[in-house]
């Protein structure tokens, strides 16, 4: 099991804009330009930035429910292929002749199936003089318990069955739930979906579920209507992890919710995050619960990365001149310390023609000739810190 | 010395009349809003915030209606009951001493005029007076070089802006605005506007004015239409300035400019702002004073330092308890904000508070001045003889 969960290179994510009577490409909203970062297994990644600067969209493609427009996510998950043999194997031994029988069947050609892939030029040779029985056990031994997946690579089918280990969480439960569903069926539906369970361990599993999210056996037979914002967002949050899921993104989870429920979320989240090991991407553009939640957090200007180190860092002293001004603009609650500071001008260009070079070189107070010609890397100041920006990096 | 009150909401009751029963949206409410100030009035999703503000403007309507009280509202010459105008005197009244920005800037803006056209409708309304008198001093300038045909037409434009000074609308008026070359008055008109909306524009920090006074809304991102829809709410100078939730759909960078742009104009206009708000942050940047909501009851109210230094009402300290500070375990208030169709009774917040009593569901807490300028509802605060 590798350290870090999900590695992002380069990932692109371009929207196109339809015109002209024969609804052609006329131009495209580069929401994700270029983006390059690594997520450590257990471990909160904030990602903050203004509206329009890509963070949801950043969350959605890593979880492909965007097709990419370039560069690669890597994803280091259960092998899906182990897990399907290891259920069967648990059929094979169930006390039913009928389903054992039909189970050990199904097995030997699945792990045939595998197991061939795995093997190496000789090893393929050798295999070809052995027994089934034989053959069986070796082919079992060689499939790997976890694996390193290209999602960008993947097709729709093999997607499907890795979708039990990632998972998300909408910004707002009255549209992400639906209203003619029971909530049992709600939070079912990825375990019907991904054909991981059926009949009565359904029941289970939905129940074990909402009770992980503090809800009760007798909310199963409402509809969503029937709850308070807080408690609709807790039926999402079962739906996201009823599958077991690594990896969750949080999509402003809390943005639809009064303050006093929000911090039971809050907590709800990290509860969950220590006793099932789940890894987040907590997107939010509330500078203050992403300082309470993550441990690393990356700052989004449009469509790139522009800081990225861990949290108490960035708050006490980012670095970039965007951070530094969007850090500066959180309303601080204590009337004895008010700032004189004068905020930044200006808002987020458009992200169809972003400006050359340095995307914030318009706003920026610091911006020199080289910010309007050529585009910063981010490139790690020491310690794992990440920026991009000239003035910073000499 | 007393400070001067330019409002007073006394003993405000409103209903909504629903299908699922009757919202006692507001139960009693009393403030006073001074000369001058930033009040903060700061409460939970559905405890009346909005409600009060649109009260205030008498615009709460059906299902809504007020079952009694009164709000003062103190215009400097007269004092008027709010709630007890006739249509044509509150049309007077909203506008140019009341204005009010809206929360979504984008739904407050007509998507079919531009900008300029939906400023320009304030000035008419309220300045007309001002504007023609503009007008006619421009004409009256330019008269002195004109000659033959040009000097003609000028001193009907004069003679016809003169006529609109006695009546908007006189019969003359729309006669000649039908002419050609004598309709030209009207351009006269508009210029002036255009050019005092412009310069409003500028104070507002829109980058372009010129430009941006002929675009439609939907061309203006979410912090330059806020802009406008403060714009349009400070043409005429109000005395009270009603802010429901401005900012709260804005970006933290942008909202920073507009609450600037806020305190800027304050101190420029000296009109009183109502600023309603959920984000205690912003409170403690922007206001002077906080009045806390909780169902429909004003529960606290003190000036902003006080406030955050040592709340007294249970409900504004577990308020000010759930702001997440890092490195400290979050706190949150338990239960949910009650329904206000079946309040409970008695104090509504006894059901999540932490000091419930036994007098807490029975009797209703008055609001009483614990300190000077520190009022608050909770029967802990009673001294033991009232």
């Amino acid at each position: 099991m590798e350290a870090t969960l999900i590695e992002v290179e380069n990932l692109k994510k371009y929207f196109p804009i339809l015109g002209g009577v024969l609804k052609r490409k006329v131009a495209e909203v580069k929401a994700v330009d270029g983006v390059s970062f690594k997520i450590s297994r257990g471990e909160t990644f904030g990602v903050v930035g203004e509206s329009g600067c890509g963070k949801t969209t950043l969350g959605k493609t890593i979880l492909r429910l965007y097709k990419p427009n370039g560069g690669k996510i890597f994803f280091n998950a259960p092998n899906y292929e182990y897990l399907e043999i290891e259920k069967l194997e648990e059929e094979a031994k169930s006390s039913d002749p009928k389903i054992s029988s039909t189970a050990s069947e199904k097995l030997k050609d699945t792990i045939k199936k595998y197991g061939m892939k795995y093997l190496s030029k000789e090893e393929a040779i050798k295999v070809k003089n052995m027994k089934e029985a034989e053959l069986v056990s070796y082919l079992r031994e060689r499939i790997p318990r976890y694996r390193r997946y290209d999602l960008t690579k993947l097709s729709s089918s093999t997607l499907r069955k890795l979708r039990r280990f990632m998972n998300i969480v909408y910004q707002d439960p009255t549209t992400s739930l639906n209203p003619r569903m029971l909530v049992k069926d709600i939070v079912a539906e990825p375990v019907v979906a991904q054909g991981i369970a059926k009949g009565r361990k359904v029941y289970d599993m939905v129940l074990e579920a909402l009770e992980n999210v503090g809800l009760t056996e007798k909310h199963m037979y409402r509809y969503p209507h029937e709850f308070s914002g807080g408690q609709r967002q807790r039926i999402a949050v079962a739906r996201a992890i009823i599958t077991h899921p690594s990896f969750v993104v949080l999509d402003e989870p809390t943005s639809s919710v009064d303050v006093s429920v929000r911090a039971q979320l809050l907590d709800l989240f990290q509860d969950l995050q220590k006793r099932l090991n789940i890894t987040y991407m907590f997107v939010s553009h509330d500078l203050s619960i992403v300082e309470c939640m993550s441990h690393r957090v990356a700052v989004m200007y449009l469509g790139k990365i522009v800081e990225l180190v861990e949290t108490e860092k960035i708050y006490k002293e980012p670095l970039h001149p965007y951070a530094q001004a969007l850090f500066a603009a959180i309303p601080i609650p204590d009337p004895t310390k008010r700032r004189e500071r004068p905020p930044i001008t200006g808002e987020v260009p458009s992200p169809v023609n972003p400006p050359p070079g340095c995307r914030f070189n318009p706003r920026c107070p610091k911006a020199m000739d080289v910010c309007k010609k050529v585009e910063p890397p981010l490139v790690d100041v020491g310690g794992g810190h990440f920026v991009a920006c000239h003035a910073v990096v000499k | 010395m007393e400070e001067e009150i330019i409002a007073e909401i006394k003993d405000l009751y409103i209903n909504f009349y629903t299908y699922d029963g009757v919202v006692k949206a507001l139960d009693g409410v009393k403030l006073k809003i001074k000369k001058g100030e930033i009040l903060g009035l700061v409460g939970e999703t559905g405890c009346g915030k909005s409600v009060t503000s649109l009260s205030m403007l008498a615009m709460v309507i059906s299902p809504g209606n007020i079952e009694k009280g009164h709000i003062e509202f103190n215009t400097g010459e007269k004092k008027l009951d709010l709630l007890h105008l006739k249509t044509s005197e509150l049309l007077k009244v909203r506008g140019r001493y009341i204005s009010m920005i809206f929360q979504e800037p984008r739904a407050a803006l007509n998507p079919v005029y531009t900008v300029g056209d939906q400023i320009a409708e304030v000035f008419y309304h309220h300045r007309m007076e001002e504007i023609l008198k503009e007008a006619i001093h421009n004409v009256e300038e330019d008269l002195k070089n004109a000659e033959g045909f040009k000097k003609w037409l000028y001193k009907r434009h004069l003679s016809l802006l003169k006529k609109m000074l006695q009546n908007v609308n006189s019969r003359t008026v729309r006669i000649a605005s039908k002419i050609p070359y004598i309709r030209g008055f009207k351009k006269r008109i508009s210029n002036v506007v255009r050019k005092e909306i412009i310069e409003l524009l500028r104070t507002l920090r829109i980058p372009d004015p010129e430009r941006v006074i002929d675009m439609y809304p939907h061309e203006l991102s979410g912090g330059m239409a806020q802009r406008v829809v403060i714009a349009m709410a400070l043409t005429c100078n109000p005395l009270l300035l009603l802010a429901d939730e401005p900012t709260t759909n804005l970006d933290v960078t942008v909202q920073m400019q507009i609450l600037h742009l806020i305190k800027e104009l304050r101190g420029k206009f000296g009109s009183s702002i109502l600023y309603v708000t959920h984000d205690l942050g912003v409170v403690a940047e922007l206001c002077d004073r906080v009045a806390v909501m909780y169902g429909g009851n004003i529960v606290e109210v003190a000036d902003v330092i006080t406030f955050f230094k040592k709340p007294l009402h249970p409900y504004s300290q577990a308020l000010l308890q759930s702001i997440p500070r890092p490195g400290h375990p979050f706190v949150s208030i338990p239960g949910t904000v009650p329904s206000l169709i079946n309040p409970p009774p008695g104090c509504r917040f006894h059901d999540r508070c932490k000091y419930t009593m036994e007098i807490c569901p029975k009797v209703k807490p008055e609001l009483i001045e614990v300190e000077k300028g520190h009022e608050v509802a909770c029967h802990l605060y009673l001294k033991p003889e009232e």
